[in-house]
């Protein structure tokens, strides 16, 4: 067909790293930095994006904002590390049930 | 046949010269490499088979964690206590195993799920802070030499240990690799939906191996607790442990019997020894040597140093199963 499938690999993946960067700078409004920050968000970020289906940019949407309620809720009335224990024990049963993510197909 | 025989016993006589002959230092390094060589192996048994688990700092957490509380806080010994972490781990393995097999969650979908599950014990084991120590760690409480806690100040009783369980871990992959299961576990890594209509339980080949591998794991786990005397969340259990789980056996070579064994050896070589080159001079600096001399291993040589190095000798027999 004509395309160039290195070129196309090497663009993506070179503006999804511009993204995450972006959205990294973001998150130091936020949050404190330090070198294993990334070991926080790393696999929640996976989870976040098989929940809300991959390439899915809605279904991330609201997949983010349901896994951060969690957080933010479980994080209040029980402890930051129970709520995070609670968001990853949903991302486990929610690929058992819907592997293609939550609004997908 | 025969020759390798020889090398065999060979290989295992410098092995039990070596801490006739070596310093302290040096032997600290071995024990950590055959404790490490044999986690890995445990890991290779999963990993050959496309089952990429993304956690098995959960298997070794709770392998570590259930025989050192039982310990501090009921004076169990340990000898009680890491049959029961291995139990409690094996039992994780089937809980996170069997709905992932049974409902097909394969490839990248299981490395997450795996990767969720050691973040769960992970953060388990930090929320459970009051037991636990949390983040601060945990020391067993130490007796010094004692055969009943487990407990040798001296390394070459853990050196011994060590050796034995690592063999154990060697004879285990064995056992696997000549097996009918291989050939059932290679045919559904290779097309489940295909090994399931010639007749192949899917997911019972698949639980069996996970089973082992946790179980062995959590033995690994348990024996690191008790030879260092420290446990901390993050390394037992932390992402990067998890991960790096999964590196060295890559580097070493998941295909075949020593792969997993020189991968350790590789890695704490190449730790220990950036660490002291570079030491307080340039701190990060060995870190980052590490890093980046795991991303060419893992580009260059996808099967590992030694399917590289059998590559070489012979023509493949089996190409790698795909993603």
């Amino acid at each position: 067909m004509g395309v160039d499938q290195r070129r196309v690999y090497l663009v993506t993946s070179a503006i999804g790293g511009a993204l995450a960067g972006l959205g990294a700078c973001l998150l130091a409004l936020q949050y404190d930095v330090h070198p294993f920050i990334g070991n926080t968000f790393g696999p929640l970020i996976f989870m976040i994006c098989v929940l809300g289906g991959l390439g899915n940019m809605i279904g991330g949407f609201i997949a983010a904002f349901i896994i951060s309620q969690i957080i933010a809720i479980g994080g209040y009335y029980f402890s930051a590390e129970l709520s995070y224990v609670l968001a990853f024990i949903l991302f486990i049963l929610l690929i058992f049930v819907r592997p293609q993510g939550i609004i997908g197909r | 046949m025969n020759e390798r025989r020889i090398a065999a016993l060979a290989g295992l006589g410098v092995l039990l010269a070596l801490p006739f002959i070596t310093p302290a230092y040096f032997l600290h390094l071995l024990i950590q490499i055959l404790l490490w060589g044999f986690i890995y192996t445990a890991w290779s048994m999963m990993g050959r088979f496309g089952l990429v688990s993304l956690g098995h700092g959960a298997f070794m957490g709770v392998g570590a964690y259930v025989p050192a509380l039982l310990w501090n806080y009921f004076d169990i010994t340990p000898w009680l206590g890491t049959p029961l972490g291995i139990a409690l781990s094996a039992l994780l393995g089937l809980i996170i195993g069997y709905p992932c097999f049974r409902l097909r969650v394969v490839g990248h979908y299981f490395a997450l799920v795996t990767l969720a599950l050691g973040q769960v014990v992970l953060l388990s084991i930090v929320a459970a802070r009051d037991i636990t120590g949390g983040s601060l760690g945990l020391t067993p409480r130490s007796i010094g030499h004692s055969w009943y806690a487990l407990q040798f100040p001296d390394k070459i009783y853990f050196y011994t240990i060590a050796l034995i369980v690592w063999l154990l871990g060697l004879f285990v992959w064995r056992w696997i690799d000549r097996g009918i299961g291989r050939e059932a576990l290679e045919a559904i890594s290779d097309d489940e939906e295909a090994a399931a209509a010639i007749g192949i339980d899917v997911t019972r080949e698949k639980l069996r191996v996970t089973i082992v591998s946790a179980a062995l794991t959590a033995l690994g786990g348990a024996l690191f607790g008790q030879y260092l005397m420290y446990l901390n969340p993050e390394t037992v259990s932390g992402i990067g442990v998890s991960l790096q789980i999964v590196f060295a056996a890559i580097a070493g070579g998941m295909y075949a019997l020593l792969g997993p064994t020189v991968g350790a050896l590789l890695t704490i070589a190449l730790t220990e020894g950036l660490r002291v080159w570079f030491g307080a001079s340039f701190v990060g600096a060995a870190n980052t040597i590490y890093g980046i001399l795991l991303i060419l291993f893992i580009i260059f040589m996808p099967r590992g140093i030694l399917g590289w190095l059998g590559a070489a000798r012979r023509p493949p027999v089996r190409t790698a199963p795909a993603e």
